[in-house]
This record gives C-alpha cells, structure tokens and sequence, in this order.
C-alpha cells in the first residue's frame, strides 16, 4: 500500500481518514470553508485522475467543477461503506465519463478491445526505453476505462477491489481492462519500433 | 537446461499474470502474493513482464498536480451554487445514509438523554431485581457492558451498536464502558458481532455474567 500514503504526503494531504470523514460532514452540512478545504485537498489528485483517464488537458477544469458540485450536492449521502477518497474519485471518474460522451469521445469498448499480442516483440531492453520516452502517446491509444484503471493502480497505487469500487464494477473487470491496457500498450510500442 | 519443466503457458500463469501490477503496487492479499511470488521465481516472462511494469509504474509518479488555481475554481463553484441553490437532502435520504451535523448534534442530545433515562431505568431494575417472582413477566432485552476502541469515530459506533440490533441505555461509564440492550434472543449473536469486532475491546453479557 506504499504508493497511497507515499501520494498522499505527496500531494500535502496530510488528514487521517477520520478527519476527511468529519470534513464530508461539515460539507454535508453545507458549511462552504469545510468544502474550500475539501477542494484544496483533493484539487491535485482530482486534476491527475481526470487529465489521466481523458488525456484531454481541456476537459480538466470543467470536470474538476463538476465533480466538486456532486460532492457538494451529494455529501450527505455519503454512507462510511467506502474511504471518502474512494467516494470522491468514483464520483470524479464517472463525470469524466460523461463529459467525454458529451464532448463525442468513445467510452466503454475496452473490454472488446483486444490487442494482438503476437505483435509483441521480445526486445525488452528497446521495449523499456520506448516506454520511457512514449508513455503519454501510447495511453492515447487506450480508452479512458483502460486509463482509469492504469492510473489507479500506478499512480494511486489502490488495490484491485478499491478500484472496482471506484468503478463500479466487478474485480474481474478491473484485472480484464488492466490485461489488455498492457497488451496495447505493448503492440503500440512493437507496432512503432517496427514502423523506424 | 536443469531438467525442471517450466509451465509458461496454464492457469496459474495467466492468473498471476493478471495479478502482477498489484504486485508492483504492492496492494495484493498475503496468500496471493505469495502465490503470484512464487509462480515469478520460475517465470522467466513474469520477470520480464515485472520488469516491465516497474518501469510503467516509475513514469507513473513524476508528474504532480499543483492547487494554484482553487480561489478561481471556488469563486466558479460559489457562482455555480448560487445559480442552482443548495440541494437539501430529504428526511427519506438522510435517514438510509448519511448524518448531517445538525442530525449528529440531535443524536447527541437524544443520546445524552436517553442515557440519563436509561440510567433511571438501570436503576428501577436493579431496585426490582430482588421482588421478581417465577411468573413476573420475561425480561425484554439483554444488557451487555461494552467498551469501544477510543479510537473509533462516533458514527463507526453508532453502526456496531445497530449492527447488534443493541441500543445504548447506559453509559459512558468513568471507564468508557456503554450499557447496549438487546433482544434476547440475540444476546448471543450480538455478544459475538461485538466480541470478534476488532473495534470493540470488551463486552460482556451482564445478564450472564451476574445472575447465571
């Protein structure tokens, strides 16, 4: 569970959970300061989690805002079933879904999706350092789902059920889109190394 | 060659392949850790493909977000609030979810006296107890002593003490200990819920305990 607390120092959040708990209180209980604070620590991480399911720098503000106004709307139907970071990122995950069906962005063809992994290469070292130099334009190539759950695993280092809660949906859908996110990344990168 | 055959291609290796970016974050269960673990110490393509992730997950952490821009986004968010108004939460809603903080200052104040009442109550059945006879009516409830993590938070008790189908009549005592009545014919379970709770230090059936 490193990545999570390594993040969460990180990014200067510093509250326990109890705290974020009494924090979603005070905003449950429509006192506007309880937001601002919520806003102020969860802007970064929610900035990170959208540009890296969207890929559209674009988009971030608009959903950013519009997460922010269902945690305030919807505060109080917050009901301790899951850590109000997962709460809020559910909620920050499907508004990038729908601003990305608003804005005409395909969504949900990832399961379907998949790659050929004869195309993967056994080059390794070559692989490695594409990966480096390319990240960014091969989770292009990925669909937001794909990204999502990418995002959740590496950068927010959840665990697999955490992240199907975000989600909504079963573990073993999680494991699916992670497993052919890696086999498209990979025939991304052989498909280019073999293009130069 | 060491003449031991490795397995590349089956279902443990797919099932530990699936598994391995959580190895990477290190979020696995301990028995599928060991699992996966164990399957990659004779997986030449796991140890390349963990090699693999590792270098993903490395690109993963240099890029951080900054919350420069929040006095903006706020004064968006109030203009945004002010157009759409504040949303209030039905009695309906409020009661299947969340206690808003007007609610927990109610619950506060009802629990603050329903313990003075219960006390009285206590009281009135420890003065009664000796006068019972064998066709004085069955008792409503058990009373069991509980003493709660003082680590937890009020809405983490408050969801044990339902769990248990209890309610607190008594307490807190100078020790931290709550009085929970419960039905009788879930002292029993609700013993259990509460003893195998890892938020729940003590808890005793008084009934039982005192008069076998």
């Amino acid at each position: 569970m490193r990545d999570r607390h390594v993040d969460d120092e990180r990014q200067g959040n510093a509250v326990s959970t109890d705290d974020e708990v009494l924090l979603l209180s005070r905003v449950a209980a429509e006192e506007i300061d309880a937001f601002e604070t919520l806003y102020r620590l969860y802007s970064p991480r929610l900035q990170r989690f959208v540009r890296g399911i969207t890929k559209q720098p674009m988009l971030v503000e608009e959903i950013l805002d519009d997460t922010m106004m269902v945690v305030w709307r919807k505060a109080y139907t917050f009901n301790h079933t899951a850590k109000v970071s997962t709460w809020i990122l559910a909620i920050a995950y499907r508004q990038s879904l729908k601003a990305l069906r608003r804005h005409g962005e395909p969504v949900d063809e990832d399961v379907r999706d998949h790659a050929d992994v004869s195309a993967v290469g056994p080059d390794d070292a070559l692989e490695q350092q594409e990966l480096r130099k390319h990240l960014d334009a091969a989770l292009g190539t990925l669909s937001p789902e794909q990204r999502a759950v990418m995002e959740l695993t590496y950068y927010f280092g959840y665990a697999c059920r955490e992240i199907a809660q975000i989600m909504g949906c079963p573990v073993d859908t999680v494991k699916t889109r992670m497993f052919y996110a890696r086999r498209k990344l990979k025939t991304w990168l052989a498909s280019r190394r073999e293009a130069i | 060659m060491n003449g031991r055959v490795i397995k590349f291609e089956g279902p443990v290796h797919a099932e530990a392949d699936r598994l391995l970016p959580w190895l990477i974050n290190g979020t696995l269960d301990d028995d599928e850790r060991r699992q996966v673990e164990q399957h990659v110490a004779e997986c030449a393509q796991c140890q390349r493909e963990v090699a693999w992730l590792r270098t993903l997950q490395s690109q993963y952490r240099d890029d951080d977000a900054d919350a420069d821009h929040v006095p903006h986004a706020m004064k968006r968010l109030r203009h945004r609030m002010g157009k759409v108004g504040i949303k209030r939460a039905t009695p309906a809603s409020l009661s299947s979810a969340w206690r808003r903080r007007g609610r927990r200052l109610a619950w506060l104040a009802a629990a603050q006296a329903a313990i003075i009442f219960a006390m009285g109550v206590v009281l009135l059945q420890d003065r009664h107890a000796a006068y019972h006879t064998l066709s004085a009516p069955a008792s409503k409830g058990s009373l069991l002593v509980v003493v709660f993590d003082p680590r937890i938070s009020e809405a983490q008790m408050r969801r044990l003490v339902r769990a248990g189908d209890g309610r607190i009549v008594g307490g807190p005592t100078e020790t931290g200990a709550y009085l929970l009545s419960v039905p009788d014919e879930q002292a029993a379970s609700s013993r259990k819920m509460l003893h195998d709770s890892p938020s729940v230090t003590m808890v005793e059936n008084l009934q039982a305990g005192g008069s076998p």
